[in-house]
């Protein structure tokens, strides 16, 4: 038997009984449509932490007493801050000789402020270019020859760069010098400078009316010292070793910072994962249920096309074909739905977890569909293979 | 088919005509600044109108004899075109914020194009079933004479 005169068989059994397919394949589809939201947040998740851990680049942060939930909101949740140390602090770490510092870079964090109808606010760092070893490596894009000089900045991916490459705050012109890789974290939001440029935003803003905090500026103080440990010394040995030496300071393991994100989502992927493997198997179950009623309902056709010379092979053929239309069907109109409401809304999306929150590039996506795709559709034809196989197992003919 | 489309487009002219105004609101202006998305809005509550109307038009027309057919397919190609002004307008017509933080950006644009191209799907199915209806009667009426 030809495949077209088995489609045709099918569709006649399809337009016969419309109910009981369309049951089926909304089974198929609510199994893609879970099946690929589902992969697809997971691997955002996962790309969100490990973008996160990679851009650290710092394994210490110093930041000021009781201001660690600040910087874990700046970091990864996107919420723009500010706090400042005496700059000294820079020069005690110096002079102390702490053992195990490699490399030390000071950041002063500035707000823009949210000025009316576009402007979201955003999170300024300034940066020491010669000392710096965390944003420059991570240049994605490079509008011109020299990044971060004066009057210059750098911004993250979600910030949108106007055609003449300059972006207003404060009143003031800034030329968009570089544009960072997307992370999926808070640092997407924003926008690097040198120290001259930050002094000349502080003044900017200062000039509009906008207060920091009192006695603040940029010669004198600093938001957060990086530290990256030299090899051989742990993370939290040299902690330990700068804590020993000055007093009144945050010392944060970046390391930690990722791993309190990443175990309160341990939980969430773990639900996700099982959920995924709930919503499989019912599907498998439902499927083979229904399949055997409908193979069981249909055997006296079975038997009047074996009587006219169709042999139990193709029967069971057309079974399978059936089945595997159903999951077709299904798996087209979930991967279709799904696609519809979670690619168009990424943004929505990961803004609204407030957690380092990465979409999978193209090969990913890539593979994320062709899982799913093979999965839902062989759903069916696994399902309906038992009946199919026991059917005419002992012929009588 | 007809009452399908027309209940369809119905559900899709009341989201397209009140989210604007609601879940799907845009930024608002501010400060001396004009938003671009501000039109948007307006714009969507007018196209949701007509598509309203059409719908409606639709659910109850009980158009007969050979007026019925050149009745459907303008009512299927309306729908096309409300579909394609739909997407246009947070696209190609009048657009949103750039920054993609923007809830404009972020919600009614997606919003505004899905349901637009929801809308062109179930038109352009609509002429399909209509074409194919036509040649089934005009199939009939050859075997009559």
């Amino acid at each position: 038997m030809s495949v077209l005169k088995y489609l045709n068989i099918i569709k006649s059994w399809i337009l016969t009984n419309r109910r009981r397919y369309l049951g089926l394949i909304a089974v198929v589809t609510v199994l893609g449509t879970v099946l690929l939201s589902g992969m697809i947040i997971i691997l955002s998740l996962r790309n969100g932490i490990n973008c996160l851990e990679d851009r650290m680049g710092a394994d210490l942060m110093i930041v000021p007493l009781g201001e660690e939930s600040k910087t874990e909101g700046i970091l990864i949740k996107g919420e723009p801050g500010y706090y400042y140390l005496d700059k000294d602090v820079t020069e005690k770490l110096k002079d102390s000789d702490i053992e195990g510092i490699d490399k030390c870079a000071g950041q002063f964090f500035l707000v823009s402020s949210n000025q009316g109808c576009c402007d979201i606010p955003v999170q300024f760092i300034g940066i020491d270019k010669n000392e710096d070893f965390t944003v420059l490596p991570w240049i994605k894009k490079t509008h011109s020859k020299d990044v971060l000089t004066d009057g210059s900045i750098v911004v993250g991916s979600d910030l949108d760069v106007p055609e003449d490459g300059r972006i207003r705050f404060f009143g003031r012109y800034y030329k968009v010098s570089a544009q960072l890789e997307e992370t999926g974290t808070g640092l997407d939001q924003a926008a690097f400078s040198n120290m001259t440029t930050i002094r000349d935003l502080y003044a900017a803003a200062k000039s509009k009316g906008f207060t920091f905090i009192d006695g603040i500026d940029v010669d004198n103080n600093i938001s957060t010292i990086l530290i990256k440990v030299k090899d051989g010394y742990t993370p939290a040995e040299v902690k330990h070793n700068i804590r020993a030496a000055i007093d009144g300071l945050q010392v944060i393991e970046t390391k930690s910072m990722t791993n309190s994100v990443e175990s309160s989502l341990r939980t969430f992927v773990l639900m996700l994962y099982i959920l995924l493997i709930v919503i499989f198997i019912l599907s498998l179950v439902i499927l083979s249920v229904v399949f055997k009623l409908s193979v069981y309902e249909r055997t006296t056709q079975f038997a009047l096309m074996r009587s006219i010379g169709a042999s139990g092979r193709q029967i069971r053929g057309l079974i399978l074909t059936e089945a595997l239309v159903v999951s077709a069907l299904g798996t087209l109109t979930g991967v279709v739905l799904t696609t519809l409401v979670v690619l168009p809304f990424k943004t929505a999306i990961s803004s609204a977890v407030s957690i380092p929150f990465l979409f999978p590039d193209l090969p990913g996506m890539v593979i994320i569909y062709s899982l799913v795709i093979g999965i839902s559709l062989v759903s069916g034809p696994v399902s309906a293979y038992i009946s199919a196989h026991k059917l005419f197992k002992s012929d009588v003919f | 088919m007809k009452k399908i489309q027309g209940i369809a487009g119905v559900i899709i002219s009341i989201v397209a005509g009140v989210g604007p105004y609601t879940f799907l609101h845009v930024c608002g202006s501010g400060m001396g600044m004009e938003a671009p998305c501000k039109n948007v809005p307006i714009a969507s509550l007018i196209t949701a109108i007509i598509l309203f109307a059409i719908s409606l038009v639709s659910i109850i027309s009980g158009f007969k004899g050979g007026f019925k057919e050149s009745a459907n397919f303008v009512i299927d190609g309306l729908g096309i075109v409300v579909g394609v002004v739909l997407t246009g307008i947070p696209t190609f017509i009048i657009g949103v914020c750039n920054s993609a933080h923007m809830h404009c950006n972020m919600v009614t644009k997606p919003a505004l194009i899905i349901l637009g191209i929801i809308l062109i799907i179930i038109s352009a199915a609509g002429v399909l079933v209509d074409s194919k209806n036509n040649i089934q009667v005009i199939g009939k009426a050859e075997a009559v004479k």
